[in-house]
């Protein structure tokens, strides 16, 4: 299990920092975004157990991540918001 | 054509390799980064730890998984099936599955690192995660270094991982049903912190929705982890046809 893992985690390195080309390059630029959206739609879990607690909480969380872009003020607040929800649903 | 810049190479950046005295300081700031969702890595670690013991592992080999795995959700599955007497082969490529968004993440994560990262790339790998990769590559302050940021976040999850595996493995028999006070919660709210400062202009909010979208539909029907590895490239693709008037 810890090779195959590892060997998923090495793979991507291969390119020890050297420009690839340009289309390749511009894919990877997207990737971070990418990512993010189908992470937190992960956590998320749209359609699970107390998904209206966490959709309801990261609207307001979303106005402090733009409004203020400052990551743990996000996390905080966000989870001050959750335990709202909780406490309303 | 105007390339965008925003995520451009930082090895070929000098700056970031002439400074030996913030080596410390980029590790500083991983660790104080990510400190926020080690109170979520606890719980969760405990919790997987507990289901390891009712599956039958013995304490010694779930930390031992954690040490060098280091993968939850991967680590999950594998419980999962094991419990459900599933043989080594399919656990084996059900990791394999599960983890194979690491590949992209090493791809992507690569161009940001300096080309004598310290510690190496092959040292650098074992500790790739979600949140690693995501706090790395969307760090912005240019007088630390990628290399020692990505390192404090990896050891702050790594060792509250290994540790709090070992804490709950220890005491699995004490311990009832796990409530984890939805901390888990702070998983989303990391990606949506980190994705939401990145979204300027019509392009990358395509990528989002795109993304999103594919991954609540996938979720459906698949495991997680290939879930998330079709939609990064869904919406990663998406990204690169996409005609910008500039």
């Amino acid at each position: 299990m810890a090779v195959v893992t590892y060997a998923t985690r090495i793979a991507g390195f291969a390119a020890q920092g050297r420009t690839l080309p340009d289309a390749i390059e511009r894919f990877l630029a997207c990737v971070p975004i990418a990512a993010f959206a189908a992470l937190l739609a992960t956590g998320m879990d749209v359609g699970s157990a107390g998904s209206d607690a966490r959709i309801l909480a990261a609207i307001p969380a979303a106005f402090v991540a733009l409004r203020f872009r400052k990551l743990w003020l996000t996390l905080a607040s966000g989870m001050v918001f959750y335990w709202i929800t909780n406490l309303v649903l | 054509m105007e390339r965008d810049t925003t995520l451009t190479s930082r090895a070929l950046d000098p700056d970031t390799t002439t400074r030996p005295d913030t080596y410390a300081t980029g590790v500083r700031a991983g660790l104080v980064t990510v400190g926020p969702l080690l109170l979520a890595v606890s719980p969760f670690s405990v919790a997987m730890a507990v289901a390891a013991h009712t599956a039958g592992f013995n304490p010694l080999e779930t930390v031992m998984m954690s040490a060098f795995v280091f993968a939850g959700a991967a680590q999950m599955a594998a419980i999962s099936l094991y419990a459900g007497g599933a043989g080594i082969l399919t656990i084996v490529l059900t990791t394999l599955l599960i983890n194979l968004r690491h590949i992209i993440y090493g791809l992507s994560l690569d161009r940001h690192l300096p080309v004598d990262a310290r510690p190496p790339r092959p040292v650098l790998a074992f500790l790739l995660i979600d949140e690693s990769y995501g706090l790395a590559v969307a760090h912005r302050a240019p007088k630390t270094r990628p290399d020692a940021f990505y390192l404090g976040v990896s050891l702050g999850m790594y060792v509250t991982f290994v540790l709090f595996t070992g804490l709950g493995a220890i005491f699995a028999s004490l311990i009832p049903e796990i409530d984890r006070i939805g901390l888990d919660f702070i998983f989303p709210l990391v990606f949506m912190g980190l994705l939401l400062p990145l979204l300027s202009g019509a392009r990358k909010i395509a990528i989002a929705l795109v993304s999103g979208a594919l991954t609540m539909i996938l979720l459906q029907v698949l495991d997680p982890g290939v879930a998330i590895l079709l939609a990064i490239l869904g919406g990663a693709t998406i990204g690169t046809m996409w005609k910008e008037n500039s």
